[in-house]
């Protein structure tokens, strides 16, 4: 049934876009967005009582941002994501998915500890045969980093 | 040229006392008991900007020198602090970080106080009358306040000079950014970060760390009359480095010429220092203001605030936003770069590796000149009776101890 095709073809984007950021392939990363994509991070602040706005970017401004990235002081351990897609929402060339997601940091000695978590809040749209992200919205829980990054989560 | 040989650092390097730190300073136990005592509790240490206590009954809560500290607005509008802890029996008034409240209500036995820290409520008070305890016996325990344009500071000593005192003549200097229009908070991070808090100030302060920002050194540090500003040094350990014109075309990203804040030119970047542990910064359209809670000698609570002007309309707020996230944001493309620094300081210090550390640069009160940094631990070594150079050699503190305290009403 092509619902649940689209469905499965929506999650396995959501998970796709997960292991490329893992594996720092941030070209591979951008190409699940549109053209006039956008990546937004926001965290709450229980000191000022509001969503903070940490990151809010348009496709070539985080292409910019992945370009430069290596010429800064980087943290040099690796990411990995685990995501899972509770909802899935589609009629007819756009959908709506809800991920719940964490990241593990390993650091150069091999020693993992959580280091976000929080929430997906993505827009898709259909451009024939796939799906691409117009928007992600990531909604953090974790507001204070143990190594602080400029990369999208 | 000399190789160089294992003995080496055993010995002070051969510079004046004034140039070179102890980095036992950075990692010392007795030293961070000091520092809490004679600077934390001791002098004034900046909680926040009014604006984050809009309306009366808004409240705060902080950590200084270990103490919770409530600050909250009361129904006259004036900002007052209080030990959170209720007079009964210590349990802590508010135990979340930010609330409005009509009163005070202990959660343990319903102790109430008022916004001015008065007693207004004893649960049976009838078992008090026979000792005679009153209402006015148990106030909340007060701490001293002043807010100064726009800035809420606190002093655990009750016996501190007046801030306008404090602060001196680089009051008049931020009065041109923090006095002419109202400001407002819009955002707020924090981190722990595994270094002690002295490091941060110290990279706060000395501007030869530029080299460390890619975005810096592009946009800065190569661009012609970089080095054409002085450094001012006032008194108590304050001071400022000037103004220096930023080129952000060349990393990208847009000019900041219009929305200006209040006594910064366009494309402009100002910062100050002010003793212990705050740095205000402004890049062209937006204000970052750091505060420091220390934790432990290698371990420090760092809050980041960005202010914008509170007549902003969303547009020209967005416009801050953006660019107060590009540089100073939690995503941002400096803070990472800041915290690497000194937390690699901070291994090295801890594990013996780093034993001193070189503030030597003179450069005729150029940017890069060490002047600020030498002020600063002189500052420092006065207020906690130590010698920044050497820990070991004796020295007289220039105020006493926080003297111990009978329970207070306010």
């Amino acid at each position: 049934m092509p619902e649940i095709a689209d469905s499965d073809r929506i999650r396995a984007l959501v998970s796709r876009a997960a292991r490329l950021l893992d594996a720092g392939a941030y070209d591979r990363f951008l190409d699940l967005f549109t053209e006039d994509g956008r990546y937004c991070i926001e965290a709450a602040s229980a000191e000022l009582g509001r969503q903070m706005t940490w990151m809010d970017l348009g496709r070539s401004e985080l292409a910019a941002l992945f370009e430069e990235y290596p010429d800064h002081v980087v943290d040099k351990a690796t990411r990995l994501h685990l995501v899972t897609t509770d909802e899935v929402e589609i009629a007819d060339d756009s959908g709506h998915a809800l991920s719940t997601f964490a990241v593990f940091r390993t650091d150069l000695h091999g020693a993992s500890a959580l280091y976000a978590v929080g929430h997906y809040e993505d827009v898709f749209v259909r451009q024939g045969q796939t799906w691409k992200l117009r928007s992600r919205k990531v909604r953090l829980e974790t507001r204070q980093f143990t190594v602080p990054t400029p990369l999208p989560l | 040229m000399t190789q160089p040989t294992p003995g080496h650092w055993d010995a002070p390097p051969r510079l004046p006392t004034t140039h070179y730190l102890d980095n036992r300073i950075y990692s010392d136990a007795a030293v961070f008991e000091e520092e809490q005592k004679r600077i934390f509790a001791g002098g004034w240490k900046l909680l926040c900007h009014e604006s984050e206590l809009p309306a009366p009954g808004d409240y705060r809560v902080f950590t200084v020198a270990r103490r919770s500290v409530v600050a909250v607005r009361g129904e006259d509008g004036l900002v007052r602090s209080f030990y959170n802890a209720c007079a009964h029996r210590g349990a802590e008034l508010v135990r979340d970080v930010r609330g409005n409240l009509r009163n005070f209500r202990c959660f343990y036995h319903l102790w109430a106080y008022d916004l001015k820290g008065q007693n207004t409520s004893m649960t049976r008070p009838q078992a008090y009358q026979s000792c005679g305890l009153r209402n006015q016996d148990a106030n909340l325990r007060a701490v001293r306040t002043e807010v100064l344009l726009g800035l809420v500071f606190v002093s655990l000593d009750g016996d501190v000079e007046p801030l306008t005192e404090y602060l001196g003549e680089i009051l008049p200097k931020l009065s041109k950014h923090l006095g002419s229009a109202e400001l407002e908070v819009f955002h707020h991070h924090s981190a722990v970060i595994q270094a002690n808090w002295k490091f941060w100030n110290d990279n706060n302060t000395e501007v030869y760390h530029e080299y460390l920002h890619v975005l810096n050194r592009r946009t800065m540090v190569q661009q012609p009359g970089y080095h054409d500003r002085r450094w001012t040094i006032c008194s108590k350990g304050h001071g400022t480095a000037g103004e220096v014109t930023t080129n952000y075309a060349v990393f990208g990203l847009e000019s900041r010429a219009e929305n200006l804040f209040p006594g910064v030119s366009p494309n402009g970047l100002i910062a100050y220092g002010l003793f212990p542990d705050v740095l205000l910064i402004m890049r062209s359209t937006v204000m970052r203001i750091d505060t420091m809670t220390p934790l432990a000698p290698d371990r420090t609570l760092l809050e980041w605030r960005g202010l914008g002007l509170k007549s902003d309309t969303p547009e020209v707020r967005a416009m801050r936003l953006r660019q107060h996230n590009q540089v100073w944001g939690p995503a941002g493309r400096n803070l990472a770069e800041d915290v690497a620094a000194v937390e690699s300081q901070q291994r090295n210090v801890m594990s013996g590796a780093s034993r001193y550390s070189i503030i030597a640069r003179e450069e005729d009160q150029r940017p890069h000149d060490d002047c600020f940094f030498r002020a600063y631990y002189q500052e420092w070594g006065r207020r906690i009776g130590r010698w920044a150079h050497d820990l070991d050699a004796k020295r007289e503190p220039a105020s006493s101890p926080l003297p111990p305290r009978q329970t207070a009403n306010a």
